[in-house]
């Protein structure tokens, strides 16, 4: 059973892997977290694609064979992926939080740390989920995006100190639409890829469900 | 094998994210600032410093942290002077309250209670505007003193001691949290009041001088 992971090519992936070095020129930084709409839609999808692109760029490589081995060693059926990811999403929907990562440093790199880590994992832990647990990470995420979005459509005050409120609401929404356009992936991925019994394989190389251990 | 050390990681970081979350909500009840704010003030973590402010008369006002500083404790709020809506509002509330603490003009009062509005905007409210906005609120400077501090970082540092936020509107305006802070002679925050909720803060302020030790009066 193959459950490599498939190599990227071209410059997208490369980039898309560096792209969150432009936080560290400080006024695009601040240009990005003044926004609430640019700090939850615009910089978290930014850091977990980055990650999952550089464990797509890297772990694909011979010489990172052994580092890929004692990764699924801990992550067995993209389990620990997945939970990660649930928890990363979830901590960082909290109002205090998105504060709280724009006046305290730590916390501002565990924030970036976090969604790259999420990112980096999922890239491999993803193929690897067996379907019913694909469904219910998924929907989790999506239940999780819906009821943050509508709370902060809904909210008649600021939920941060640091933003306004129109552009809480303007979150809200994105975050409501996030959770859809989840759904309609997952649904368009499902269509394209109908279900066939245990030993689907899809074209990437990676199975639908494996009973074997890692 | 692997099954295993996932499952226990698994459960491991559910374990760290639900206490992470438990503590940091204080037990799944606070979700915002405003509401750490809230639980800070109460542990009497908040705390302004004396930085050096600018009267709108040109001098220094001496107010909490200064020991030759009379008042007991201080109303406080945060105002930038071209502000059209919110802080013309507030200045209406002060100006209620500098009416309570007029009608009862004896000394005990006139040490106890005093109203303080601080500017945010340093780049634009320099004493003499502070001055404008002093005579059109009809200002008493025995009860209230209007004042902005000398720089950016002492603003900053007053604003962050107290967990004031400060964002601009995008029309040339600024947002932010808090409205009446009630503090002591000595910069401690002892509780927190919305715009409405003026005629509370002046009766918890004037409870606060009453407590004070004889002493210290």
């Amino acid at each position: 059973m193959n459950r490599r992971l498939v190599p990227l090519h071209g410059a997208w992936p490369s980039v898309l892997a560096l792209l969150p070095l432009v936080l560290l020129w400080p006024a695009l930084r601040h240009g990005v977290e003044s926004r609430m709409s640019l700090h939850m839609l615009g910089e978290f999808p930014m850091l977990f694609v980055a990650g999952w692109s550089a464990s797509r760029l890297c772990l694909h490589r011979v010489r990172a064979r052994r580092w890929l081995r004692g990764q699924r060693r801990f992550d067995w059926h993209g389990w620990t992926g997945a939970t990660l990811t649930s928890g990363v999403a979830l901590g960082w929907m909290l109002p205090s939080a998105l504060d709280a990562a724009l006046f305290l440093p730590n916390l501002a790199a565990a924030k970036l740390a976090s969604w790259w880590l999420a990112g980096w994992l999922l890239a491999d832990s993803w193929r690897r989920l067996d379907t019913e647990l694909r469904l219910f990470f998924v929907g989790n995420l999506v239940w999780m995006l819906a009821t943050a979005g509508l709370l902060y459509v809904d909210a008649p005050a600021r939920l941060c100190a640091n933003y306004l409120q129109d552009d809480q609401r303007r979150t809200g929404i994105g975050l409501v639409l996030s959770a859809l356009a989840l759904v309609a992936l997952v649904v368009g991925a499902g269509i394209r890829r109908p279900a066939a019994g245990n030993s689907k394989r899809f074209e990437d190389g990676s199975t639908l469900r494996s009973h074997h251990a890692m | 094998m692997a099954r295993r050390s996932s499952a226990m990681l698994c459960l491991g970081l559910m374990l760290v994210l639900f206490l992470g979350l438990y503590r940091w909500t204080h037990g799944f009840e606070v979700w915002t600032f405003e509401g750490r704010r809230q639980m800070q003030l109460l542990a009497g973590e908040l705390r302004a410093p004396a930085v050096v402010l600018r009267g709108s008369d040109g001098s220094v006002p001496r107010l909490w942290g200064d020991a030759g500083a009379a008042p007991a404790a201080y109303l406080v709020d945060f105002v930038y002077t071209s502000c059209p809506s919110v802080c013309r509002a507030l200045g209406g509330e002060y100006q209620q309250m500098q009416r309570e603490l007029f009608v009862q003009q004896d000394e005990e009062q006139l040490r106890g209670v005093h109203l303080v509005s601080i500017s945010f905007d340093v780049d634009h409210d320099d004493p003499a505007r502070l001055a404008r906005y002093a005579s059109d609120m009809h200002v008493d400077p025995r009860h209230w003193t209007l004042a902005v501090p000398s720089t950016h970082d002492d603003t900053r540092e007053l604003l962050a001691s107290l967990g004031v936020v400060v964002v601009p509107d995008g029309q040339g305006g600024f947002v932010h949290n808090g409205a009446i802070h009630l503090l002591d002679e000595r910069g401690r925050l002892r509780a927190l009041y919305g715009f409405d909720q003026w005629q509370q803060a002046l009766e918890a302020a004037r409870r606060l001088v009453a407590t004070r030790p004889e002493a210290l009066r």
